[in-house]
């Protein structure tokens, strides 16, 4: 981890040198993917969803359309794409209840079960969000960005993103209010 | 107001984040407590929501399947060992098809016209690229064999043009080697002269090897040879006999024991239209002294020939003074088809075997001759070979022949029969 470079690690990307593409898969894919589980609650596609991010990378770095320096921003911002591309097909081509069936229904005690209750709830609140909503939460809440970090990420301003976060809790907490409770 | 309201609230995350509790944040700014109130509790919320971290095997599926990708990218980023590859087929196929086009949309002239062409002339290679358009899309291994033999023996028609109007030409062609000697060798007719120069690869070069003579004909008449190569048994190459009845049969110089055949007795004018392989197989003679038998292969006068039809083993012993013929297989072998008994002063004295058999594996048809003795009442030449229905057509040709059988002349029946593969 120490080791890693960013600018040694885009250089050995332009040459699709073997041991710069696995240190930048090892230092970003653990992001990358609880970035787009926080947005889709599916271990399977993001999972999926996060490898294809990469493949990406790799395109694009020979397209040189890739990234300059910021190869996380990159990473995070594709996955924010591929996600919301992803959620469009799925509205689309909508299949039942996909929270439904990668929720955890595994009997266990009352108190863990209640806990699961109130994530799916909230999952289901946070599905309801606009892209941009949930895309500035997952970045905050889920992978724990800095405020600066999150409007570095979302190429805005602190104060625009202080707004935005603003209007997602607020979205977010109506809409849990809107679940129905089983 | 707005604006500091989401200062407030980004203030009242840093302390949740901390470790503040709700009601704590929210008792330092009570005059906000009921508009910050759901939203830090959705906050807390949105922080609980699950982000885990990815299994140990999706990771590594995930980077064996980037490296793959990176691997054939890497395969992809060689261009240009990869274009030739492809360039080439591409060519060929354009090539092919813009010639089918031309040649079915009535360019056919032009490929009529170059048909009779000789190397170093401007359309000869026009009628090559024919020829290899057309193998290109023969795709029948035995249709395939048959073009090709038919324009091997189209080369050795060209040198011989060549050489028949003493043009200076470089060629190449093949055939079989029929005379050899130190400075020259005949090659399915064709004489060719070995010089200083003369490079030889592959076997050894014996009379009945097939070859490759790369060289250039001269006014004299010969092919001047820089290079010959000897092929492997089983080659296929032409032996310059195109039509048995319109031309001599080569005479294959054994080392002193044969003489060249005259043909005198054969019809000249029948068989027109014997099968195309026969002919091209073409018919040699050997004459000399039965050295040694052993099993089906005979030494006569130091030339080995073979002899695969048992009918014909039965009639002779060493010694005898005989006279066979036959014909080279793709690999130089001299087959026996036919063989007549030479006793020391006689001139004839039982000759074929008869029995009208085509038993023959290679083909060969040792019995038309089955009419000696009688007059005519062996004029029954026709064939149990379905194959050869072109045979025979004329009476009277049967008759002559038999005339001549009896007459005692050395005449083999060389109506067609000879039913090589």
């Amino acid at each position: 981890m120490s080791n890693y470079d960013e600018r040694r690690a885009l250089e050995g990307l332009q040459k699709l040198d073997s041991q710069a593409i696995s240190a930048v898969y090892d230092q970003y894919y653990p992001e990358v993917f609880r970035y787009v589980y926080y947005r889709l609650s599916d271990q399977a596609v993001a999972e999926d969803i996060a490898s294809d991010v990469f493949v990406r990378l790799l395109e694009a770095v020979q397209n040189r359309r890739g990234p300059q320096s910021n190869i996380k921003g990159w990473l995070i911002s594709t996955a924010s794409h591929a996600v919301t591309d992803h959620l469009r097909q799925r509205y689309r081509r909508p299949v039942e209840a996909i929270s439904e069936t990668h929720m955890d229904h595994q009997p266990g005690p009352p108190i863990e079960f209640d806990l699961r209750e109130q994530n799916r709830s909230v999952q289901q609140a946070y599905a309801q969000l606009t892209p941009e909503q949930q895309h500035v939460l997952a970045l905050r809440f889920g992978e724990g960005y800095s405020l600066e970090e999150t409007a570095s990420h979302m190429k805005k301003n602190v104060n625009a993103v202080k707004a935005l976060q603003f209007r997602a809790l607020a979205a977010l907490q109506r809409q849990i209010g809107e679940v129905p409770h089983e | 107001m707005n604006n500091n309201l989401y200062d407030i609230l980004e203030i009242c995350l840093q302390a949740l984040e901390n470790g503040d509790s709700l009601d704590t944040i929210l008792a330092r700014h009570p005059d906000l407590e009921s508009e910050l109130r759901p939203i830090l509790e959705a906050a807390q919320q949105a922080r609980a929501m699950p982000a885990p971290m990815p299994s140990t095997e999706a990771m590594r599926r995930g980077k064996a399947r980037l490296l793959q990708q990176a691997a054939e990218m890497r395969e992809a980023k060689r261009p240009v060992r990869g274009r030739q590859r492809v360039i080439p087929l591409f060519q060929r196929l354009a090539i092919s098809l813009s010639l089918t086009v031309a040649a079915l949309m009535g360019g056919t002239g032009l490929v009529q016209a170059s048909s009779t062409a000789l190397p170093g002339e401007n359309l000869y290679p026009v009628k090559r690229t024919w020829e290899d358009m057309r193998l290109f899309f023969v795709f029948s291994p035995t249709v395939r064999e048959a073009m090709e033999g038919e324009y091997e023996q189209e080369r050795l028609d060209e040198v011989s043009e060549l050489l028949r109007e003493g043009r200076v030409v470089s060629i190449t062609f093949s055939g079989v080697v029929t005379e050899s000697s130190n400075a020259s060798i005949v090659v399915s007719t064709v004489p060719v002269a070995i010089t200083n120069v003369t490079a030889f690869s592959g076997d050894p070069l014996t009379v009945g090897a097939a070859v490759i003579v790369t060289g250039q004909t001269d006014s004299a008449g010969h092919v001047s040879a820089m290079a010959v190569q000897v092929l492997p048994p089983g080659s296929v190459v032409p032996t310059g006999e195109n039509d048995e009845s319109e031309k001599p049969s080569t005479v294959h110089d054994n080392g002193g024991g044969s003489v060249p055949s005259t043909n005198e007795n054969e019809p000249q004018d029948e068989n027109k239209n014997e099968n195309e392989s026969n002919t091209r197989r073409g018919t040699f003679h050997i004459e000399g002294t039965l050295q040694s038998i052993d099993g089906n292969v005979w030494v006569i006068d130091g030339q080995t020939v073979y002899v695969n039809d048992p009918a014909l083993l039965a009639l002779v012993k060493a010694g005898m003074q005989v006279e066979v013929r036959g014909y080279f297989t793709a690999d130089g072998r001299f087959i026996v088809t036919l063989v007549e008994i030479k006793n020391s002063g006689s001139d004839h004295t039982g000759t074929n075997p008869s029995n009208n058999s085509d038993s023959s594996d290679d083909g060969t048809d040792v019995s038309q001759n089955d009419n000696s003795g009688d007059d005519n009442s062996g004029n029954d030449n026709s064939s149990d070979d379905g194959e050869n229905k072109n045979e025979n057509k004329n009476e009277n040709e049967n008759k002559n022949e038999n005339e001549n059988t009896n007459n005692g002349n050395d005449n083999e029946n060389s109506n067609g029969n000879e039913s090589h593969d």
